[in-house]
């Protein structure tokens, strides 16, 4: 009767800390607003500070969303960042040459797709680890970069044959929203309600089984690549839009935001069933809001680094709650 | 599950310690020192008056500082400064993390006006956007000459220093590289390398100053100097952590030079040149600071040259103009019509003595240029004060005039 009793405590205990898991990341988001809303005196939330917020998530969110795809497929891609750039330098260069934004948004369109095509071939042809593939190609874009801007450190749009009109902040405002509110929206859709989600959770939790179970493993993967790069697109073009200035730093931070976000929405970085498109959203907010909040309060360096930390290991913990014991995530 | 609950609690105490320890310091709190007359007394032109201006300005000025590495040396002097005008004065700063391209410099721009900044102190910039970003938010903006021919005439646009009278291309970083190469011609050295950091991925200031260097190493020529330098064969392209600058390093080590120029920190120098057994024949002339990296090295005569900007005397004036700003005497800061320049003096340091004054003064937590200096200089405090005025004040910080 006791040993009874005892499965019957552990079968009711398992699904209450695995929904504590998988609540962790909107528990975690909601708990940083609330905080930091309070420490802040309300600046956080003031109507000029979510302005300010709509353009500080966004290049994170859109990459992130994308990726999603990506690493739901199983994909560990360290290049965005590197991609990023260079689209977003290209566009620059373009917009300085014709004057036009609209060519150049084109030209960063066709980069970037160009960019998530040829990686998805590389991953579905050649048997390397992929990981490491865009390690290298993150760098060798930095340096091709480099190289592509010469004597010149900074491309500025105001230096452009025509003038390029820039946007007010409410416009900027207005671009960020509906740019983020459309990918999401499409992406949402893609990976939750069509045959396309499926095949990529079911790749990234089995490779060998997606395909035995006649999933087009080279199609998912280059259409997954893909989705991510349009999201590369529409960042380098927003972050041309908003600084009217790139350069060989010009997204530096991206590759590492998008990582920490995936974990803080709660994603599984190896990808499979428990991948969900919101992640990127909730965790690309919430890593907004903590800096944001954190500059706010006026802390030092090293004091926003350890409360950074701190935060980060609580939701991740946290969000472990959700994975099957003992074994990786997927 | 009791495990876990335990570990998440301490986490969430943990943190929650410490967001509530890490509160904004309150500047009514100060209870730093006021700086010593004697420091002020070393300037000719410094003023001696050590009052106690803690509750000035009236309404606390809260200020945002760019910074492109707030690991770097020069940067946490200037950190220092600041925050000891903080201490003595009613001023709040916000100091940004690093700062590494120009959607994380809108991002603290941005942060900082919500965080309810008055300016922003720019000791680093990378885009003229952000200047815009700034007017448009309502805060005033100090710093960055490069981009002053645009913004000068914009009231939030409150000025910059500069390191030349008039408008020629010898910036400040020509000038600093130039010194690099004249007194190394000058202190005898025969063959000399040189460090260009980023100068050959078009990193302007690192151009800048390599041209100087050239110019310094072709006027010490010019003056009868024995100093050697080969524009192809002498330069070491990079910066240190790389296998390509280690064997440079290593190769022209193994050489006949007697003189190395770095283009920033030449600490990294020290061990190869201590390993290779030249710490007694090869002297380094660099772009740095006074502080704990090149104390023995300047003492014993690794060092013998740096090219040093005295934080309160370079950068210290920018504090001078936002408060003349936003304490309504925005006129102080105008040179005419436009955003005053301030003329300051890069230090070039020869002499250990004048290291170690120097290193000794802001280690006991005193400046050439006090808190009460500085309010001295704003016209809420001293209603007879004029930009001229100002300028003529931080131009006379000459190293001469100031370390004796």
């Amino acid at each position: 009767m006791e040993a009874t009793a005892e499965i019957k405590t552990k079968a009711r205990t398992k699904p209450d800390t695995r929904l504590i898991g998988e609540l962790a990341p909107i528990v975690g988001l909601v708990l940083v607003v609330v905080i930091f809303t309070l420490l802040t005196k309300g600046a956080l939330l003031s109507s000029g500070n979510l302005q300010s917020l709509s353009s500080q998530v966004i290049t994170t969110a859109l990459v992130t969303i994308g990726a999603v795809f990506v690493f739901g497929s199983g994909y560990f891609d360290m290049s965005l960042g590197g991609c990023l750039c260079f689209t977003a330098v290209i566009g620059g260069q373009v917009a300085i040459a014709t004057g036009s934004l609209l060519l150049s948004f084109i030209s960063i369109l066709g980069i970037s797709l160009a960019f998530g095509i040829a990686k998805g071939i590389f991953a579905t042809t050649v048997n390397v680890p992929f990981f490491i593939f865009t390690i290298v190609l993150g760098s060798v874009i930095s340096s091709v970069v480099l190289v592509m801007l010469g004597s010149e450190s900074t491309i500025y749009l105001k230096d452009a044959v025509k003038e390029i009109p820039s946007l007010t902040f409410t416009q900027m405002t207005a671009v960020n929203v509906i740019a983020l509110v459309v990918f999401f929206a499409v992406c949402l859709v893609l990976f939750n309600y069509t045959p396309l989600g499926v095949c990529i959770k079911n790749l990234g939790g089995s490779f060998i089984a997606a395909r035995q179970s006649g999933i087009n493993t080279r199609k998912t993967t280059i259409i997954a690549f893909i989705v991510s790069a349009l999201g590369v697109a529409v960042a380098a073009f927003i972050i041309l839009l908003r600084t009217r200035t790139v350069g060989a730093t010009t997204a530096s931070g991206v590759g590492n935001d998008v990582m920490v976000a995936l974990v803080l929405g709660g994603m599984p970085l190896s990808g499979g069933p428990k991948s969900k498109i919101s992640a990127g959203l909730i965790g690309a907010v919430t890593i907004t809001v903590l800096n944001s909040g954190l500059t706010i309060m006026g802390l030092t360096t090293g004091q926003i680094q350890v409360v950074r930390g701190i935060v980060f290991i609580a939701v991740v913990f946290v969000s472990s709650f959700s994975y099957r014991g003992k074994l990786l995530p997927r | 599950m009791k495990k876990r609950l335990l570990s998440l609690a301490l986490c969430a105490v943990m943190s929650a310690g410490l967001i509530a320890g890490c509160g904004s310091s309150d500047s009514s709190e100060s209870s730093g020192t006021s700086s010593s007359g004697s420091a002020a007394e070393s300037s000719e032109e410094a003023s001696t008056d050590t009052a106690d201006v803690s509750n000035f300005p009236e309404e606390t000025i809260k200020i945002g500082v760019e910074s492109f590495d707030t690991t770097d040396e020069q940067f946490m002097a200037l950190q220092e400064y600041l925050d000891y005008l903080a201490d003595n004065m009613n001023l709040e700063m916000v100091y940004s993390e690093s700062i590494d391209s120009a959607e994380a410099e809108m991002d603290f721009i941005d942060s900082c006006a919500s965080a309810g900044c008055d300016a922003i102190f720019a000791y680093y910039n990378v885009s003229p956007e952000a200047i815009q970003e700034t007017i448009d938010k309502g805060m005033y903006y100090w710093g960055t000459e490069q981009y002053a021919p645009d913004y000068e005439d914009n009231e939030y646009y409150v000025g910059c220093y500069t390191f030349t009278e008039d408008d020629s291309e010898e910036n400040g970083d020509y000038l600093g590289g130039y010194e690099l190469g004249y007194s190394l011609g000058e202190q005898g050295v025969k063959h000399v390398f040189y460090c260009n950091g980023g100068a050959s991925f078009g990193v302007q200031m690192f151009i800048d100053r390599q041209s100087g260097f050239e110019a310094g190493i072709e006027a010490a020529q010019a003056d009868g100097y024995e100093i050697e330098y080969d524009s192809s064969a002498d330069v070491i392209e990079g910066w240190p952590g790389t296998d390509d600058f280690t064997a440079a390093v290593s190769s022209k080590l193994s050489g006949d030079y007697d003189g190395a120029a770095v283009s920033f920190n030449a600490a990294t120098l020290f061990q190869p040149i201590n390993d290779a057994g030249k710490a007694d024949s090869i002297k380094i002339a660099a772009i740095g600071g006074v502080n704990d990296t090149y104390y023995d090295a300047f003492n014993n005569g690794l060092v013998s040259t740096i090219v040093y900007d005295c934080e309160e005397v370079v950068f210290g004036n920018g504090i001078v103009a936002i408060i003349n700003a936003v304490t309504g005497h925005g006129d102080v800061t105008r040179d005419g019509d436009a955003a005053g320049r301030v003329l300051t003096y890069r230090w070039t340091l020869t002499d250990p003595d004048q290291f170690n004054a120097i290193y000794d003064m802001h280690d006991a937590g005193e400046y050439y240029i006090t808190a009460s200096d500085v309010a001295n200089l704003c016209a809420e405090y001293n209603s007879s004060i004029t930009f001229d005025e100002i300028n003529e004040y931080y131009q006379s910080f000459t190293l001469e005039n100031t370390v004796k």
